[in-house]
């Protein structure tokens, strides 16, 4: 299973990287959780501390699967399957 | 009434020329009414470009004064205005620059109060404003009253852009930032704006405006594009309705 993780911004800039496929193998509902805590063994405690607060997502944090906000789905508990686009991403909110 | 005048054909020229525009698209331009949300920054530079190129009607919507701190972006502006309403000031610049465009000033805060003044009559929305709570109001006037919303905001060096239409099964605002608290968030003050990060984001907002007044396919409907001028890089990110929207779930099409 594979699934593409494309990082916007400030989370672009702390891993150096605009996207990542990530190769899941092929675990049965794999969940985004499964996910971010595959990269937060990859890139460090820093990116955790970016991504969440007390195992939820940071408000200043915006995750969509497949251009559909977690929010909407569940959460970090959103299941992934593969072929998904996950975007990471700030909400900028200046004019 | 809406035909061009010699003036007009001379003054518009370099437009009308271009295929996506022509005197057909310069006549919408003359006949519509758009309102600009919030006069700072990308407001400034969407005020002066729609006013410019013909834009009939523009509503302004912003209840600030100037201040010297805006005076680095907010390109509308000079030292003389200091202390004056900004949709005052903006109203008699746009004027002197094409006096074929009206300028109505409403110097109000967008709420819910006021918010079925605000979007009456126009054809469209432009976002210039600096926080997620008023969006969220302007966006859910938006999806009931069926008005294309391009959205702006600029953060740092960081900016994204995304448009609205309500009446074509687009995701609006309330589906990508649900949620979204501003006490939680930067803001230009604490985390600084570069100017040409508002300039790129300002104009692409004004050339979908420009695409949707004219009949043409805006090129941002269902797709959220970011810009960093760290890195140049501009991506786009595909985005849906969500079903559970609470702004434009219950909405069909």
């Amino acid at each position: 299973m594979s699934i593409n993780v494309k990082f916007f911004a400030i989370f672009r800039d702390l891993l150096g990287l605009k996207e990542l496929q990530l190769e899941a193998g092929s675990k049965e509902n794999l969940k985004l959780i499964d996910l971010l805590e595959s990269l937060f063994q990859r890139f460090g405690e820093d990116f955790r501390s970016k991504i969440l607060e007390n195992g939820n997502i940071r408000p200043k944090v915006n995750i969509m699967i497949n251009g559909r906000n977690i929010k909407f789905l569940d959460g970090v508990n959103s299941t992934l399957k593969d072929g998904d686009i996950v975007a990471i991403f700030p909400p900028v909110a200046g004019g | 009434m809406n035909f061009l005048t010699d003036e007009e054909n001379e003054r518009y020229q370099r437009q009308i020329v271009l295929k996506s525009i022509g005197k057909e698209g310069q006549e919408l331009l003359k006949k519509s009414r758009v309102a600009i949300v919030g006069l700072g920054g990308l407001g400034s530079i969407s005020a002066m470009y729609l006013a410019s190129m013909g834009v009939g009607f523009i509503r302004l919507i912003d209840k600030d004064v100037v201040e010297v701190s805006n005076l680095q972006r907010q390109i509308l502006y000079t030292v003389h205005d200091l202390a004056s309403p900004k949709v005052e000031v903006a109203k008699s610049r746009l004027e002197a620059m094409n006096p074929y465009c009206k300028v109505e000033p409403l110097s109000v805060f967008v709420s819910p109060k006021n918010i079925k003044e605000i979007v009456e009559g126009v054809d469209l929305v432009i976002d210039g404003l600096d926080s997620f709570s008023s969006r969220f109001v302007v966006n859910k006037a938006c999806v009931q009253k069926n008005i294309p919303y391009v959205f702006g905001g600029v953060l740092g060096t960081l900016g994204n852009t995304s448009t609205f239409i309500p009446y074509d099964d687009s995701p609006c605002l309330e589906c990508i930032f649900s949620k979204v608290r501003d006490e939680e968030l930067e803001t230009t003050e604490t985390a600084g704006v570069h100017p040409s990060i508002i300039g790129i984001i300002s104009c692409i907002q004004i050339s979908e405006a420009v695409r949707i007044i004219t009949g043409k396919k805006p090129l941002l409907k269902g797709k959220l594009l970011f810009g960093d001028l760290e890195n140049l890089d501009f991506q786009s990110i595909e985005i849906v309705k969500n079903p559970s929207c609470p702004t434009c779930s219950k909405k069909r099409p």
